[in-house]
């Protein structure tokens, strides 16, 4: 039955990043008052890939934050903080200017790269960050990510999320045939990886908090089951293959603990506990109702979850070790797929309102204020990034899945289409060390 | 193949006799009479006999017509089974209680909107459904397997109802060959 069908096969990551990427990210609304930045094009040797370039990657970086307007000069000088033009930029009233350079080191494949972050506000050209780094050709991306969150956490206080990823699943449909992939890129949606493709589905992938494994639900026995796996070798393990339902992976906070949805001898799913080491069970909902996705709050005492118990869908707030359940969700007939910001204060959901789902975020502590920040009315999935600043959601608004990113107070908005199929059921990775 | 010839026998002449009391049937056709005839001739080893061109030992196991992989829908929300599924269902249970031997996966899904998770639980009640009303009418619980695979295999892409309606379904596949011909 299984013979000659592709069901579970494990890719090992590719050297070569493609020289397109796999989801072409897209500004479509930015805030009203942005920050100006200029950014001079690095100079660098003729050789050099276009893809790499760094100026152009922290350009790109900053304007699809929707909180700079960034200038980025024709010409390429000048390259150091010295050869910078105060009264040049503040002509074209802009008070901050990044400028750098590649070198090509003598032996080998290295490059030194320099760069600075200029302020000219004052006249005169005051330094804020200058900085040396050394790499090869293949980390060269990552670098200019790594200076773009730099310049972010300089200029606006917050940590930027410029280097971290992305996982989501991709479907791609010929014919009748379907393939299902779960791909990690960068957040910009470059360097697009395959950690699993199968012919059944896949499902809600869970990035583990030190950022090295994802647990999702594979489909590729016919039955679903719960794997993790290490995502820089495709080194991956079954933890989960109980009758009836396996859903919804979560990761505790010290990642020893996987909260998931199992349904096992009953007709619906519940909230269980299992211990990653030992694979030892502990229920902690019961009845009837359907409950599943749940997720962690940042001190690992309690979950959110979806249940129907009250009828309809809503999220409920579990803690641990009384066992005590609590409603959070009031608005409206469906909430559903709560997760936490990261400092705790809110929590991100799937609402519908008058048949139309859309991302929502509510306020815990300010009574519970809800604003809904998406209105397609076919959206879904919804994460918070790291730095808690932007939702990363799935949705459909035609016949195309694709991704979208969007500010926490709805001003800045992306998109994140491919060129082929559907993506879906996308998450946000933690920081990356 | 004497005992048969035996039986073969019996089954005429009783049912020659029950057949003066109750409905007939045309051949083809398994209803909610057949069943009524099963209860009726329980003193004898087997029913009475609806068709007179083919003689099997048991009505209920005859030539089992319209068995085969089914799709049964739902309303929006709901996982109960239409009235109209429920002669095809009938049908179903009747050759799986037959045949013992033979196994079927039941599939749940559900339309594309909402929580995916959450459709996976959703999915699982459909499923779930059919395979209570085949338990209901003896099939076993060894011949049935089900699953739920929420909104993740769609089989209409769009957004209107009639996309909906033919995504909110259950999909019951035979694993085992369906014998056609009674040996």
């Amino acid at each position: 039955m299984k013979i000659g069908l592709l069901i579970g096969m494990v890719l090992i990551n590719l050297l070569i990043p493609p020289a397109r990427a796999a989801l072409n990210l897209e500004l479509t609304k930015g805030v009203f008052n942005q920050l100006p930045i200029g950014v001079v094009a690095f100079s660098k040797p003729s050789s050099m890939n276009e893809n790499s370039d760094i100026g152009t990657i922290v350009k790109n970086d900053l304007s699809h934050s929707g909180q700079f307007k960034v200038f980025m000069p024709a010409d390429t000088f000048p390259h150091t903080p010295q050869q910078v033009s105060a009264s040049y930029w503040r002509h074209q009233r802009v008070d901050d200017v990044v400028v750098g350079q590649v070198q090509k080191h003598d032996a080998g494949h290295d490059y030194s790269v320099k760069f600075a972050l200029i302020n000219v506000a004052q006249g005169r050209n005051q330094i804020l960050i200058q900085r040396e780094f050394s790499t090869d050709g293949q980390q060269l991306r990552r670098l200019a990510h790594h200076i773009s969150d730099l310049i972010y956490e300089k200029l606006t206080g917050v940590r930027g999320v410029f280097s971290t990823r992305i996982a989501y699943v991709l479907v791609t449909r010929n014919d009748h045939r379907c393939l299902y992939s779960l791909q990690v890129a960068d957040m910009d949606g470059y360097n697009a990886k395959p950690l699993l493709t199968s012919t059944q589905p896949i499902m809600s992938p869970a990035w583990s908090h030190d950022g090295k494994r994802i647990a999702y639900v594979s489909f590729e026995n016919k039955l679903p089951g719960i794997y993790i796996e290490t995502v820089n070798n495709g080194e991956r393990v079954l933890v989960s293959h109980y009758p009836g339902i396996n859903g919804a992976p979560a990761w505790s906070p010290d990642d020893q603990t996987l909260a998931l949805a199992l349904s096992k001898e009953s007709a619906t799913p519940k909230i269980y506990l299992m211990n990653i080491a030992s694979k030892k069970l502990q229920q902690m909902t019961y009845g009837f109702s359907i409950d599943t996705e749940p997720n962690w709050s940042i001190d690992g005492r309690s979950l959110l979850f979806t249940s129907d118990r009250g009828g309809g869908p809503q999220i409920y707030k579990l803690t641990i070790r009384s066992g005590n359940i609590q409603r959070l969700t009031f608005n409206g007939s469906y909430n559903a797929r709560a997760s936490y910001s990261p400092d705790g204060k809110k929590i991100v959901i799937l609402n519908r309102e008058q048949g139309a789902y859309n991302i929502a975020v509510q306020d815990l502590d300010d009574e519970n204020v809800v604003q809904t920040l998406t209105h397609s009315g076919y959206d879904a999935s919804p994460s918070f990034s790291p730095n808690g600043q932007m939702v990363l959601y799935e949705s459909k608004p035609e016949r195309r899945g694709l991704l979208g990113m969007v500010s926490v107070d709805g001003r800045i908005s992306l998109r994140l289409p491919t060129s082929q199929g559907d993506v879906q059921d996308p998450t946000w990775s933690p920081f990356l060390s | 193949m004497l005992i048969k010839k035996v039986l073969k026998m019996s089954i005429i002449s009783v049912g020659l006799l029950i057949l003066i009391g109750c409905s007939t049937t045309r051949k083809g056709e398994l209803d909610e009479g057949d069943q009524s005839n099963g209860q009726f001739s329980d003193s004898v080893a087997v029913n009475g006999v609806g068709d007179e061109s083919n003689f099997y030992g048991d009505e209920t196991c005859r030539d089992p017509l319209k068995v085969g992989n089914q799709t049964y829908y739902f309303a929006f929300d709901n996982s109960t089974i239409q009235s109209t599924d429920i002669a095809s269902l009938n049908i179903q249970a009747r050759y799986l209680v037959c045949h013992p031997g033979a196994k079927i996966l039941i599939a749940g899904n559900t339309d594309e909107r909402g929580s995916r998770e959450y459709n996976i639980g959703l999915g699982q009640r459909r499923a779930l459904s059919v395979e209570r009303f085949l338990r209901s009418k003896g099939v076993s619980k060894n011949q049935i397997l089900t699953v739920s695979y929420g909104a993740e295999k769609p089989v209409a892409f769009g957004h209107s109802e009639e996309d909906y309606a033919k995504n909110r379904r259950a999909n019951l596949q035979y694993q085992t060959p369906v014998v056609t011909n009674q040996a």
